[in-house]
């Protein structure tokens, strides 16, 4: 026989419990989601949107925003540059993630918008940084949206507890973004390549068709709030010719943007090889600094 | 683990939520709703949204064994029911064919297939021994009934019957206690399971020594505890809103002073089951206590099988708790009553039959290869 | 504390002891859940 607590008399308070637990959590989700304490504190690591707010006094409104993924911030030397441009490279950036941001309110251009494209930018199915609010779900609570930085800090904070007893979790208070030194030695090289095409060469341009479609309503937001929108094919280094498909998604998209008669400039094969970490990261001593002086004049005009 | 995957578990509770709902509006209804049609249609769909070969699978293994079920109701051989049955844990076999050096091809369709075999099993059983006849949507119900799907706790064809007649009425109070359940299985399979097993790791960095050996067997044992007790509030929890009385699958056990009364309250769904299916099969005559020591060994050696095709299991879990399963059958010290004992006497026993045990789960708790060391451990100061 | 008090009067102090218990539960589940702890064991 299943024995159970239905032979316990009725606990009383039963709806209001529920109804109360559900506000009560509802409300901390609220105060968590206006306050949100794991962007404002140093507690826990900062995402590269996180870390553009804040290295510019947390403002959102830009005049002039030079976007792009992990390519641009490692070639883009927004206090060495005359012309104004925020850096707003984001790590795993995408066209898709811009166009969010934009239409949630996270970013506002006023004037100009530049987008540091590859195909990277465009390609569906690379991995994103599951961190950037944009990617919050309207229903999901702050506290599971943020657990991966929430669930680090409550665990590096027991493991303290257990080895020393005591707590000192860690404080992050660089907001450099990542950038890359040095130059990749052959060897290097040729695993990335090998890499790569592994991963990403063979992608048909079905991994492509969300970014892609994004480049409209981009497009949109642009022409509706006066923003010049303009796009920079940024450099590729000549250790190896741009494979087929990402030469195919590049055409794709100049035709999406000269629909739209949006300029393109491009700087694909414009700079020598020293001037690179790998295959599309500048080198941050060398490359950012030739490429900064050279994209200004562009920018500026 | 589907209540370990946010989007399955929000499949559940969403079913779970459907199904509280039906079963009220057809209280409130004049004409009933059909829920017991519409309850595996909905599982039907929910296992496609998942794995279309899982619902494939699951869809031909159901038809099948109601086939075999009606084939028992008439007259037959009792090597037709043995041969219903070995079909029935067939799929099992293939799942685990790995052991055997062949890798299943569609492992995912396999998903919870050693306790659905349990469900089928035990419906053969009840077909072949009580001679009643088995109403197909009763059956299909048992078989898809999702809160125990791929965890347990592992129903029982007559107790599932009971309680889908006369479901488990659902009221606020009993709302509010079902989803405290569901909050508390949650908390212990997720938050403290994880914080445990960093103080597991902690330990393990300290050396071989008797306390931290000690610390290391509590410890082990918590986390299995907080692992399975957990899976089971919460297939509880949801299987009482969906308006099923599930079997509790853990009651107490740290009070336990035999093992006979510790395997009636850790995981007792499962060594209930194998136990009394035992029982049935070989207990033609009085049981005597050589025979009640055998029963005792087979069913551990069982259990241990059907967590796994091990050594390890099948020496640790099989040999070890079976052996001193028996050994207690042999003594006749299989129940001690809690008043007839003198208070000391009956929490060291309690004590004993729970350490002897933790030992066990070091087996299934400890990364590879540290079992020995930490019984190393245990003899040095 | 509980002890000193009437049962009818504890039962509200309870009543939100349990509410607040059961809230800080919900919320380090969020934290924790999705990607943490796999089982011991799968049987499958």
């Amino acid at each position: 026989m299943i024995k159970n607590e239905t032979n316990k008399a009725p606990k009383k308070g039963g709806l209001l419990f529920l109804v109360l637990l559900l506000l009560l959590f509802v409300l901390c989700d609220v105060v968590l989601t206006v306050t949100a304490p794991v962007a404002g504190s140093e507690l826990f690591y900062k995402n590269d949107y996180e870390k553009t707010l804040a290295a510019h006094g947390g403002k959102t409104e830009y005049d002039r925003v030079f976007y792009g993924n992990s390519v641009v911030i490692s070639a883009f030397i927004e206090e060495e540059s005359r012309s104004g441009f925020v850096n707003f490279g984001l790590d795993y950036g995408k066209l898709c993630d811009l166009v969010q941001m934009l239409e949630k309110g996270m970013l506002k251009v006023d004037d100009e918008l530049v987008i540091g494209m590859n195909y990277f930018v465009l390609m569906d199915t690379l991995d994103t940084n599951p961190s950037y609010p944009w990617h919050r779900n309207p229903l999901e609570p702050y506290a599971y949206f943020e657990r991966d930085r929430i669930h680090t800090l409550v665990k590096t904070s027991f493991e303290d507890l257990l080895n020393d007893g005591g707590l000192s979790p860690e404080h992050y208070t660089d907001f450099c973004k990542t950038v890359y030194y040095g130059m990749m030695d052959e060897a290097q090289l040729q695993e990335k390549v090998a890499t790569h095409s592994e991963l990403f060469w063979n992608l048909g341009m079905e991994n492509y068709r969300e970014n892609l479609a994004a480049i409209a309503p981009l497009c949109d937001y642009c022409e509706k709030n006066g923003v010049r929108l303009r796009v920079l094919w940024m450099p590729w280094s000549d250790y190896v010719a741009i494979p087929e498909n990402p030469k195919r998604v590049r055409a794709l998209a100049d035709e999406a943007f000269a629909e739209r008669g949006i300029e393109i400039y491009d700087m694909e094969g414009a700079m020598p090889r020293d001037c690179f970490h790998d295959l599309a990261h500048l080198n941050y001593e060398h490359g950012a600094h030739v490429f900064t002086e050279e994209i200004d004049k562009w920018l500026n005009t | 683990m589907w209540y370990l995957k946010t989007d399955t578990l929000l499949l559940l509770a969403g079913f779970a939520i459907v199904c509280a709902v039906l079963r009220k509006l057809s209280e409130k209804l004049c004409k009933k709703l059909p829920i017991n049609y519409i309850f595996p249609l909905l599982e039907l769909l929910i296992l496609g949204l998942i794995d279309l070969g899982l619902l494939a699978f699951y869809a031909a293994y159901m038809a099948l064994g109601l086939m075999l079920c009606r084939a028992l109701e008439r007259p037959h051989k009792p090597i037709m029911f043995g041969l219903f049955c070995l079909l029935a844990i067939s799929p099992l076999f293939v799942s685990r064919s790995a052991v055997f050096g062949f890798e299943p091809r569609y492992p995912a369709i396999f998903i919870g297939v050693a306790f659905n075999m349990l469900k089928l099993t035990d419906a053969i059983f009840y077909v072949h021994y009580s001679g009643e006849h088995i109403d197909a949507l009763t059956y299909t119900n048992y078989m898809l009934f999702l809160p125990v799907f791929t965890s347990g706790p592992i129903f029982r064809y007559r107790d599932f019957k009971k309680t889908y007649s006369s479901p488990v009425p659902l009221d606020s109070s009993e709302l509010a206690e079902d989803v405290k359940r569901i909050i508390k299985g949650l908390f212990k399979k997720v938050v403290l399971f994880e914080l445990i097993i960093m103080l597991q790791t902690r330990l393990l960095s300290m050396g071989q020594h008797l306390y931290v050996s000690l610390a290391l067997t509590f410890v082990s044992y918590f986390i299995l505890y907080m692992d399975l007790s957990g899976y089971s509030d919460i297939a509880i929890g949801f299987g009482r809103i969906c308006g099923y009385n599930v079997p509790e699958n853990f009651k107490k056990p740290w009070l336990a002073p035999t093992f006979t009364q510790f395997w009636r309250s850790w995981h007792s769904s499962l060594s209930d089951w194998i136990r009394e299916h035992i029982y049935i099969l070989l207990v033609k005559k009085k049981l005597n206590k050589a025979k009640s020591a055998l029963i005792a060994l087979l069913t551990m050696v069982i259990m241990a099988l059907w967590h796994g095709f091990n050594i390890p299991y099948f020496v640790v879990c099989g040999l070890y708790l079976g052996g001193l399963l028996a050994i207690e059958n042999l003594l006749g010290k299989t129940t001690v009553s809690k008043r007839k004992t003198k208070r000391s006497v009956y929490y060291l026993r309690c004590f004993a039959v729970n350490f002897l045990f933790a030992v066990n789960t070091l087996v299934f708790t400890l990364p590879e290869g540290e079992f020995l060391n930490v019984l190393r451990g245990f003899i040095r100061l | 504390m509980a002890k000193h008090l009437k049962k009818s009067e504890s039962h509200p102090i309870r009543f939100a002891l349990t509410l607040v218990a059961y809230l800080i539960m919900l919320l380090l589940i969020c934290v924790f859940f999705d990607g943490n702890g796999a089982f011991i064991y799968e049987a499958f």
